[in-house]
C-alpha cells in the first residue's frame, strides 16, 4: 500500500502528460492533396500587367511497374504583385499553392537591372510562408525560359537540383550562392553587395548551336538540362550592375575567403604542364588605410595548393622531399593569382559593386555611428584601391606521373 | 484573509524575478529607438538593470531600517496611511503601464506572425483568461510555475543563441560605441523602467520571500543572472545584425534563427521559442499583476486579492486594446511612461525610502535618549 501511495503522484503526472498528447492536433487540418507545392518561383516582366510570375510545381505522382516518377508542371500568371498572380493562378487550379518547399527564386535579367526587385520583395514573405533559406538566381534570359529548361528527361528531382547547386558552389566555386536572407541583409546593411548565381539557357544541348549564346559560357555542350548556372550576377544595392564568368567567380570567392577548391592548369617554360587545386587556407587579412583621399586596402591571402597533375616526375619527387612548391611554380601561381585578383576586384569596383565586402572592413575603423555615416562609404566605393599579398602553401600532392 | 501569499523557496523566487526582468529587458523596448543610432544595448541594458537594482537597494535598506515587512508597510510608516495609499496607487498605475507594454508586444507578434486570421480582441481574451487565473491563484502558484518554465526558457534561449552561431560576424557590431557615451547613458537611464517593475514587485512581495534580508539575496542573484542573459543576448544580436538592419525589425530575437540562411532541423526554432516567450511573458505579467493587486489590497485593507487581480488584469488588457486601436490618449500616455517611467517609478520609492530612513533614525535616537534618561 505504501508503494502505491508513493507512486501515485508520478503515475498521475504521467497519465496527464500522455493524455495531453491527444490534444496536439491541427486546428485546421488540410489534406496534402489540397496543396500544390511550388518548387521554384520565376519573376519576369509581364505583357498586360507589371509582372509575369511562373510557378514550377511538383505535385503529381505517376506509378508504373518499373518506376515512380514525379510530374512537374509550370504555371504562369500575371499580376501587379505576387499576390495578384497567385490568385489568378489558383483560380484555375484544383489546389492551393504552398510555398513551404520553394527552393529557388529565379529573377529575370530585366527585372534585376531595372531595380524592380525591391518592389516585389517589399511583400511580406512571412504571409507566403516562404522559406528564407530559398536561394536566388538571376537568369540571363527570362525566368520562365530558365525554369522550362530545368525539365530534364522524364523526371525532375528538385531536391537534387538544389544540392547540386550547393555542391557546385562549394567544390568548384564556378557559381555563387545566396539565400533570400543574405540578399536582403546585403541590401539593408550597405556594408557589402549581393552576388547572385547567374543562370543561363543553352538550347543547343539537343541540336547544333545557331548563335553564340546557344552555348554554355562559350563551350558547346550536348545532353543535360537546357538551363545551367555558371558565373555570378553583381548587384549595386538592389540593382543588377554586372556579371562575372565562372572563372572570375572563383577568383571573387578567393578574395572573399570562401574558395574551397578550384583547379587551374599551368605550363612551365620547359613545356611541362601541371594542375593545382587552390583554395583559401584561412580568411583574408585586410588592412585599411583611410589616411589619404582614397581608401587603400591591403589584402593578405594564404592560398593552399594541392598538386593534382604534373607531367614532370622529377619535380614531383623534389616537392615531396621538400614539402613545398618549387620556386618557379610558386612565382607562376602567385603572379597569376595576383593579376586575376586585381582584375576581378577592379571589375567589381568599377561597376559599383562591393562584392568583396570592403565595407565590412572599413566600418571597423570608425568609433561612432555619426563618423561612419558622415564618411558615406558607398559614395567612395569607386575610390577604393587594393593590393594583394599572396602566399602559397603546398597542402598535398595527388599526381599520376608520366615518364618524361 | 485571502491574499494568496504563501511562502516559497529561494529558487522559485529567483526564477520568477529572472524571467520577469529578462522578458522586460529583452522584448519591451522598440528597436527603432534602441538601434537607429547604433547598437550599444549590450552596454546600456546591464547599466539600466544595475540602476534599477540600486533603487531596489535603497528601498530594501529603508525597509530593513524601518523594520517594515514590505513596501506598503514602509510607505505607511513613512507617510501615514493616506499618504501611503496615494503613493501606492501611483506605483500601481505605472506598473500597469509597464505590463501593458510587455503584453502588447507579444499580442502583436501573435497577431502578425501566427494567427493572421484571428482578431486581436480574441487573442487578448485568451491572454486575459491566463492573467486572471494565475494572478488569482497567488504567489506560490506563480513562483512554482516560474521554476518549471524557467528551465525550459533558459534551455530554449541557449539553443537559439547557439543555433545562430554561423551568422555571427564581428563587422556587424561596428561602430562599437554606437552613438557615443552620452547617447548610451541616456538610453540606459530611460531603460531603467524595463527592470524597475520586477524589483518593485520584489519589494511588494518581500513577506512571501521570507523577509527583507532574504529578498535582497534573491534580488542580487536575479540581477547577476539577468545581466548575464541580457548582455550576452544583446551582444550576439549585435553580431547577427548591423545596427541599420536590426532597427527595422519588430522583434529581432524572433528572427534570429532564420538569419543564418542555412537549413537544419532547428530552423523553425523561432516558432517554438515564441511560444515559450509568450508563456514567460504571461507569467511575468501575472506576477506583476499579483504584486500590484497585493499592494492595492494592503493599502486599502482589502481581505481578498481576487477582485483586485481580476480588475487589474482587465485594465491591462484594455490598455493593450486601446493602444492597438491607436486611441490617442492611451497611446501618448503609454509613450510618456516609456520615456519618463524610470523617474516616475524611482522617485516616489526613493523619496519614501529616504523619509522612512530619516524617521527610523529619529526614532532610534529618541529611544536611545529615553534609555539614557531611564538609567
Amino acid at each position: 500500500m505504501q508503494i502505491f501511495k508513493r507512486i501515485k503522484k508520478p503515475v498521475c503526472f504521467l497519465l496527464i502528460l500522455v493524455n495531453t498528447l491527444s490534444l496536439c492536433s491541427c486546428l485546421g487540418a488540410v489534406s496534402l492533396e489540397k496543396y500544390g507545392y511550388v518548387l521554384t518561383i520565376g519573376l519576369d516582366t509581364g505583357k498586360r500587367y507589371k509582372y509575369s510570375i511562373s510557378f514550377l510545381m511538383e505535385n503529381e505522382v505517376e506509378e508504373s511497374e518499373q518506376k515512380t516518377a514525379s510530374k512537374i508542371n509550370i504555371i504562369t500568371a500575371e499580376g501587379d504583385n505576387i499576390y495578384d498572380a497567385i490568385y489568378i493562378a489558383e483560380s484555375g487550379l484544383p489546389y492551393r499553392l504552398n510555398f513551404s518547399r520553394t527552393n529557388y527564386i529565379v529573377i529575370s535579367y530585366e527585372i534585376a537591372a531595372n531595380d524592380e526587385i525591391m518592389e516585389l520583395f517589399s511583400t511580406s514573405w512571412a504571409m507566403l510562408k516562404l522559406r528564407t533559406s530559398a536561394n536566388m538566381i538571376v537568369a540571363n534570359a527570362t525566368a520562365s525560359e530558365f525554369i522550362e529548361g530545368l525539365n530534364y528527361s522524364s523526371s525532375v528531382n528538385a531536391t537534387k537540383l538544389e544540392s547540386n547547386l550547393i555542391d557546385f558552389y562549394e567544390n568548384e566555386g564556378l557559381s555563387s550562392m545566396m539565400s533570400i536572407t543574405s540578399f536582403m541583409s546585403a541590401i539593408e546593411s550597405s556594408r557589402y553587395d549581393a552576388v547572385l548565381p547567374l543562370g543561363g539557357t543553352d538550347t543547343s544541348v539537343d541540336s547544333p548551336p545557331e548563335k553564340d549564346s546557344d552555348t554554355t559560357e562559350g563551350s558547346e555542350r550536348k545532353g543535360g538540362m537546357i538551363s545551367y548556372t555558371l558565373g555570378a550576377a553583381l548587384f549595386s544595392d538592389s540593382v543588377l550592375c554586372g556579371v562575372l564568368s565562372g572563372r572570375e567567380n572563383q577568383i571573387l570567392l578567393l578574395i572573399q575567403g570562401k574558395l574551397k577548391g578550384s583547379v587551374i592548369q599551368f605550363t612551365r617554360a620547359d613545356g611541362t604542364k601541371y594542375s593545382v587545386r587552390i583554395g583559401n587556407a584561412e580568411l583574408p587579412r585586410i588592412k585599411v588605410d583611410l589616411s589619404g583621399d582614397k581608401i587603400r586596402l591591403h589584402y593578405s591571402l594564404l592560398v593552399s595548393a594541392v598538386l593534382e597533375q604534373d607531367n614532370s616526375s622529377k619535380v614531383v619527387e623534389k616537392m615531396r622531399k621538400e614539402g613545398k612548391l618549387t620556386e618557379d611554380m610558386d612565382m607562376q601561381i602567385r603572379e597569376f593569382l595576383h593579376s586575376a585578383c586585381k582584375t576581378v576586384f577592379e571589375q567589381c569596383r568599377d561597376v559599383g559593386c562591393d562584392a568583396a565586402g570592403v565595407g565590412k572592413s572599413v566600418c571597423k575603423e570608425f568609433k561612432t555611428v555619426k563618423e561612419w555615416e558622415e564618411f558615406d562609404f558607398r559614395s567612395r566605393l569607386s575610390d577604393v584601391e587594393c593590393d594583394f599579398d599572396i602566399r602559397i602553401e603546398l597542402a598535398d600532392i595527388y599526381v599520376s606521373t608520366y615518364p618524361e | 484573509m485571502n491574499l494568496r501569499e504563501g511562502r516559497v523557496g529561494n529558487g522559485e523566487c529567483v526564477f520568477t524575478l529572472v524571467i520577469s526582468l529578462c522578458m522586460s529587458g529583452l522584448f519591451v523596448f522598440e528597436s527603432i529607438d534602441a538601434y537607429t543610432h547604433g547598437n550599444s544595448t549590450y552596454i546600456s541594458l546591464p547599466i539600466a538593470c544595475i540602476l534599477a537594482f540600486s533603487v531596489f537597494a535603497v528601498g530594501i535598506f529603508a525597509m530593513t531600517r524601518s523594520r517594515s515587512s514590505d513596501l506598503c508597510a514602509m510607505c505607511s510608516y513613512a507617510l501615514g496611511k493616506t499618504g501611503a495609499a496615494v503613493v501606492c496607487v501611483f506605483i500601481i498605475v505605472i506598473i500597469l503601464a509597464c505590463i501593458s507594454t510587455l503584453l502588447n508586444k507579444f499580442l502583436n507578434v501573435m497577431y502578425s506572425y501566427f494567427f493572421q486570421d484571428a482578431s486581436y480582441y480574441s487573442l487578448a481574451a485568451f491572454f486575459l483568461a491566463v492573467l486572471v487565473v494565475f494572478s488569482c491563484m497567488g504567489f506560490e502558484t506563480v513562483n512554482r510555475a516560474a521554476k518549471v518554465l524557467g528551465v525550459v526558457f533558459l534551455a530554449t534561449h541557449i539553443l537559439l543563441l547557439v543555433n545562430s552561431f554561423s551568422s555571427y560576424e564581428t563587422y556587424k557590431i561596428y561602430p562599437i560605441a554606437g552613438d557615443g557615451m552620452k547617447s548610451m547613458l541616456r538610453f540606459a537611464f530611460e531603460s531603467g523602467i524595463l527592470f524597475l517593475p520586477g524589483f518593485v514587485s520584489a519589494l511588494i512581495t518581500a513577506k512571501g520571500m521570507h523577509g527583507t534580508h532574504n529578498t535582497s539575496r534573491i534580488a542580487v542573484k536575479a540581477l547577476i543572472f539577468t545581466v548575464i542573459i541580457c548582455t550576452v543576448t544583446q551582444l550576439l544580436l549585435a553580431l547577427s545584425y548591423p545596427y541599420d538592419d536590426i532597427a527595422k525589425l519588430y522583434m529581432p530575437l524572433y528572427r534570429m534563427s532564420m538569419v543564418t540562411g542555412e537549413e537544419n532541423f532547428l530552423v523553425r526554432l523561432d516558432k517554438i521559442s515564441a511560444f515559450i516567450w509568450v508563456a514567460a511573458a504571461l507569467l511575468a505579467c501575472s506576477y506583476y499583476i499579483y504584486s500590484a493587486s497585493l499592494l492595492y489590497c494592503r493599502s486599502f485593507r482589502q481581505v481578498d486579492i481576487r477582485p483586485a487581480s481580476c480588475s487589474l488584469s482587465v485594465i491591462v488588457i484594455m490598455l493593450c486594446l486601446l493602444s492597438h486601436s491607436e486611441k490617442r490618449g492611451a497611446f501618448s500616455w503609454l509613450n510618456f511612461v516609456g520615456d519618463y517611467g524610470t523617474l516616475l517609478l524611482a522617485v516616489p520609492i526613493i523619496a519614501v525610502s529616504v523619509i522612512a530612513i530619516i524617521k527610523s533614525c529619529i526614532q532610534r535616537s529618541s529611544l536611545g535618549e529615553v534609555g539614557h534618561a531611564n538609567i
